[in-house]
This record gives C-alpha cells, structure tokens and sequence, in this order.
C-alpha cells in the first residue's frame, strides 16, 4: 500500500526487482558448478546435491536482494546466502558419495 | 534512473528524502507484482496440475468402451499376443513397448510414441483380444500441459520452472508480510465482509492451510526437470529420472533407456529417441522369446501389479518397476537377453541422494498414493488454484479505482485474469464435451480433442478481452461463470446418454470413475453457480446503491 501512495516508487521498485532478478541464476549455475567440485567428485548424486540447493537459492536471492534495506547490503547478503549453501554441501560427503573414477 | 531513486532503495537516508520504505512495503511490492504476472499463468498450471492427479481417471471417462474393472494379471497368450505387436511396432520403427495391466489402468497396451502422444492397442489381459478403445488425448493433456504450457519439451517446461521459481518469491514474500498472523489467517473467513477484507480472507485461508504443499509441489516441480534449468553436462542419471513420460505412473520407456545409456537429460531427448534410430534395426527386431516367464520373474522382483512397463532395447528386453510401487519413483529394472530370455540382472539405485530426488518426484505426482490421499492432492491444488485466483483478483480491485489513468492496460490485466480464472476450466470442459461429441472413430480426433480446449479457451479470451476494453468487466465474469456452470453441470447428463450402449456390461467397479468424474463436475458447477449468483447480487446491491464506488466495494466492477 506504501508503494503506491509514493509516486514513482513503483518504477524505483522495478528497477530494483530486475537488479535482484540479474544475479539469481548465475548463482544458481555457480553452484551448481562448485558443488561437485567441492565434493570431488561428478558423480549424479552430488548433481543432485548441488542442483536441489541451487533450485532454493534461485527464489531466495530475489528475496533477499529485493528486501534488503539497501542495494549494497543486498548483494552481501546473497554472497554468504551462496557461500553457505556451498557448506552445507559439505555434510553430504556423509551420506558416501563416490568418485566413479576412484 | 537508479540514481533518481536513490533515496528509496539505499541506506541511510538524508534529512530532505522521505524514509525508505519497510520492508512490509518492499515485500507488499514484489508479493503483488511478481505474483500477477507469474500467477495469470500459474492458476493453468495449478488448475491442469490438479486435474492430472486423475489423470487416468479423466483417461477411463474418455473410453467408455472400457469395461475391465479389475486388474488382472496378464496370461500367456495375451503376453505372446503382445509380443508380437511389440516386434511389429519395433519392425514400423518406432519405440514400441508393453505397458502392464495395473490397479487404475487394467488394460495391457502396445504402445509408442506418436506427435507427443501415446498410441497404440489395448488388450483383454486374460486372453489377449482387442478392446476397441477410441483414440482420445485423455488426461495425458491436462499432465503435458500442466508442466510444459504446450509450448514443447524444453522451451515449455524451463518457462513453467520460471513461473514456478516465481511462485515460491511470491509466497516467500508473502510469508514475510503476514508471519505474525498466520494463526488468525487459519481461522479467519468473513464471506460478508466489507470491500477487499472477504477476497483476502480467502486467499490467506487457502495460502496458510496449504502452505506446506505450496512450497512443496513448485520446488520438486522444478527438481524433477531439473536438467533443463541447471544442465550437468550429460552426467548419467542411472534411470533415476522422474518419469515425466506418461502420468500413469509407469510408462516412460524411451527416457528409462536413454536414461540408461548415460545422456542425462531426460524428457527432451525422450522425444528424439522416439524419432531416431532404435539401438538395433528395428528392420531386424526378433521376436521375443515367450514374455510370461520374464513376467514372473519381475512379478517375483516388484510384486504383483507394480511393474510398469517392459520395452525392447537391442539385444534386452527390460522390465521397469511401477511408479506406483512405493511413494519413491524409482526405475528399478531388470533386464533380460531377448534370444534366450535368461535374466541379466536387477537394477535398483539406492544411495542416498538418489533415494531423495525419488521421493521429491513421488510426493509431486503422487503416483502411489491411494485414493484418499489423491483426493487430498485434488483439494490441496484446487485450494491454491484458488489462492492465486483471489491473488489476482485482489490485484486488480485494489487498482480499479485508478482504472481511467490506464485503461487499457487495466482492461488487459482485468482479461487476463479471467481468461485463466474462467476462460481455461471452460476449456477444459469442452475437451471432455468434444471426447463424447465427436465419432468414435474420427481420424485425429485426439488431436481435435486437444483443438477443442485452445478454441474455447481463445474465446473465452476474446470474450473477456472485448468486454474489459467496454468496461464491462462484471457482466463479462457472470457471463463466463453460466458457461463453466452449463457445461460442467451438464455433463453427467452428457456421460450418461452418450455411454448407454456400454453401461450394461460396466460393473460397479468400472462405473464408480465415470460417478466419480461426474460427481466432481456438477460440484464445480454447483461453485460455479453460486459465483455466477454472488456476482449478480453484488451487482444488484451497487445498482441500488447507485453509488460508483460501490460496485468498487464490492471489487467486481470498475468505470460504470
């Protein structure tokens, strides 16, 4: 309701959804990229691992970088968002990933 | 442009520029917009997504020639009788195999892979004669649709997964906004409420009761194909696809051997291996050796009633688990020489990661759920089809006021919504009026089952979009809510006269699906109904009124 009583706001607000909406899928690749990298491996599984995570991250950097009080603050934000799903990969060397080539 | 906004969007602001907005504000922004725009087309998919879940349901109302009730487990001459078609679709070219008898589709079926759809013959599986089953598009349509929004394999699905990942921005922000109240949201519904409270208490009641399913059907929506938005570089999957191929749970055989042979990408090539080259000539294909004993030895591995399907692939024939086996999708298999019919081993793939992605894609389509849990999935969808319908409905009302400032832009947004709101369950209704309308034995009749849904749907379209740009956005909603009520309404009468040559030797068993569909369509209607009603009492309310704003009041009119 606040967007629309300030004028021009809205287009404030569409410049900023497209900023936000920039960097989301080359997050998304990044990770799916480093994932199996990290684990050492590139068997399916850790694919799986790495894609699951990035399909999370995807909407949440949006909402992140959207809802952040500023821009700057925003973009940090979502890089330890990235940082920390690439850690939380690590717990699935866990569940016995292999390397096929091993 | 972003530096003349600055003073909105960044940190500390300056004593002259207004405090930047909440985050509430922030989050109202991205929730409304976002929601529009991927919701117009999300309601399609929410609304063919919860008609696939009968899928072969909707399949069975669409044959009335099929009488079988239960699934009987396939003898020896309807197996040898199979193999022989099989060998001959092999020998025409085309990937053929056997689809097995199951608890909701009894029939055994030769079948391949023809312009995005699955034809072929169905057998009687206790003695291997023809049942002559009209062609029809099914419920096959509403399932392609609903992943792919007809727009092909790849470029379809990777926009629904867009849409999808808009979906979850949407409720996340959302969530945002109204975490402090989702208990009173629970339980709050006021149907006489003034102006906009009683749309958004419905869309709260919808969002917050099914919260856990509207998180989770677009994020395993998007895991299954997730090939296609993250590609891997062709890793092998090991036949852990998700099976997109059929929605019966059991029949994906081109992308089950692709699968196999390594190429990772699982539904878009599934199209390419139907048209390429089979691993063997299929000039040179050699008749099996008798199907019944590879039969007992998969029975013997899966269990009777939950082996999916059993294909042809070069010197093997393989036998594939059911999807409705266990809440797990898996495609456990096992292979067969095809000249000696000696088993060459069981395939099943069990670690961890690979047990997840299973259950992702079985708790998204639900192929082994019994029929109350399907029926809750049906709810579950309807209820946020219904969330996004209030959603977009909500948009709108909130901008009608300022309509004059952009009509044709609000004209647009008003048709929009209605054509997905309306304008696609008519259409729908018109696929299963067409099913029973045109000559069972009409060349291409599915594909003219398939016409009947996008020329109705189109017209519902024009319609709407005629009646917005002449500001008669309300009469234009009545008018398309007394078509869905007909339509719907009608068609159990439709059922009953166009199924009479069959319905003396259906069994009560076979007929509880044709109840069953009508049922849910004169229920549709009877919702209908009360809309096409509520619509014409508000109506009636802002006549007397003879206030403007109070056809605003009632969110159902603007700029009369």
């Amino acid at each position: 309701m606040a967007a629309q009583r300030r004028p021009g706001l809205g287009r404030a607000f569409s410049w900023r959804l497209l900023l936000a909406a920039a960097p989301a899928y080359p997050a998304g690749l990044a990770i799916v990229t480093l994932v199996p990298a990290i684990l050492a491996t590139h068997d399916p599984d850790a694919l799986f691992v790495a894609q699951a995570e990035a399909v999370a991250v995807v909407p949440l950097i949006v909402l992140i970088i959207f809802g952040a009080r500023s821009l700057p603050r925003g973009f940090v934000a979502a890089a330890v968002m990235v940082l920390c799903a690439l850690v939380l990969a690590i717990p699935y060397l866990a569940f016995g990933a292999t390397n096929p080539a091993q | 442009m972003i530096r003349k906004h600055r003073s909105h969007l960044s940190g500390p602001s300056t004593s002259a520029s207004p405090a930047p907005p909440s985050l509430r504000a922030r989050m109202g922004w991205l929730h409304a917009w976002v929601g529009f725009i991927a919701g117009a087309v999300l309601v399609c998919m929410f609304t063919t997504g919860t008609l696939a879940v009968f899928d072969r349901e909707i399949t069975r109302w669409m044959q009335p020639e099929m009488t079988l009730g239960a699934a009987y487990a396939p003898s020896a001459t309807a197996l040898d009788k199979a193999a022989v078609l099989l060998t001959e679709g092999e020998r025409a070219g085309g990937r053929a195999f056997l689809s097995l008898p199951s608890e909701r589709e009894p029939g055994l079926s030769v079948l391949h892979l023809e312009n995005d759809a699955f034809v072929g013959q169905t057998l009687d599986p206790r003695d291997g004669s023809v049942i002559p089953l009209r062609n029809t598009t099914g419920g096959d349509l509403f399932f392609r649709f609903h992943y792919t929004l007809h727009l092909g394999h790849l470029t379809g699905v990777i926009i629904a997964q867009l849409l999808a990942a808009g979906f979850l921005v949407t409720l996340m922000s959302g969530l945002v906004m109204h975490y402090r109240a989702m208990l009173p949201n629970l339980l709050t519904f006021r149907p006489n409420a003034p102006r906009q409270r009683s749309w958004l208490d419905a869309h709260l009641l919808a969002a917050v009761m099914f919260l856990p399913f509207l998180i989770m059907e677009p994020y395993t929506g998007i895991m299954i194909h997730a090939n296609r938005l993250f590609p891997t570089g062709g890793e092998p999957r090991g036949g852990a696809h998700h099976g997109e191929g059929r929605p019966d749970g059991k029949r994906a055989p081109s992308e089950h051997g692709r699968g196999m042979k390594g190429d990772g990408d699982r539904h878009g090539r599934k199209m390419d291996a139907s048209a390429s080259a089979p691993e063997e000539s299929p000039a040179g294909a050699t008749q099996p050796p008798p199907l019944g004993a590879m039969y007992e030895q998969a029975v013997g591995a899966f269990g009777a009633g939950h082996i999916g399907f059993a294909q042809p692939r070069g010197d093997r024939i393989t036998f594939v688990r059911g999807d409705d086996a266990t809440l797990r999708m898996t495609r456990d298999h096992i292979d067969f020489d095809r000249l000696t019919g000696r088993s060459l081993g069981l395939t099943r793939e069990a670690t961890a990661a690979a047990m997840t992605r299973q259950a992702m894609a079985g708790l998204h389509m639900a192929r082994w759920a019994p029929s109350p849990v399907r029926w809750l999935y049906f709810a579950s969808g309807a209820a946020g089809a219904t969330m996004m319908s209030t959603g977009l409905i909500l948009f709108l009302m909130k901008r009608r006021k300022n309509a004059g400032e952009h009509p044709v832009a609000m004209a647009l947004g008003e048709a929009l919504a209605m054509t997905a709101i309306i304008g696609l369950p008519v259409g729908c209704a018109a696929v299963f009026w067409a099913n029973r309308l045109l000559p069972a034995t009409m060349a291409a009749r599915a594909s003219w089952e398939t016409s009947a849904l996008f020329v109705v749907w189109l017209a519902c379209a024009a319609h709407a979009l005629l009646s917005a740009l002449r500001r008669r956005v309300h009469s234009a909603w009545r008018e398309e809510t007394a078509i869905l009520a007909l339509a719907l309404g009608l068609l159990p009468a439709l059922d009953l006269v166009t199924r009479w040559p069959w319905i003396q030797t259906q069994s009560w068993s076979v007929q509880s699906t044709y109840w069953g569909v009508d049922a849910t369509a004169l229920t549709f209607a009877a919702i209908s109904g009360a809309l096409w009603w509520l619509l014409g009492r508000a109506r009636e309310a802002a006549r007397h009124v003879r206030h403007p704003a109070s056809a605003n009041a009632v969110g159902l009119e603007y700029g009369s």
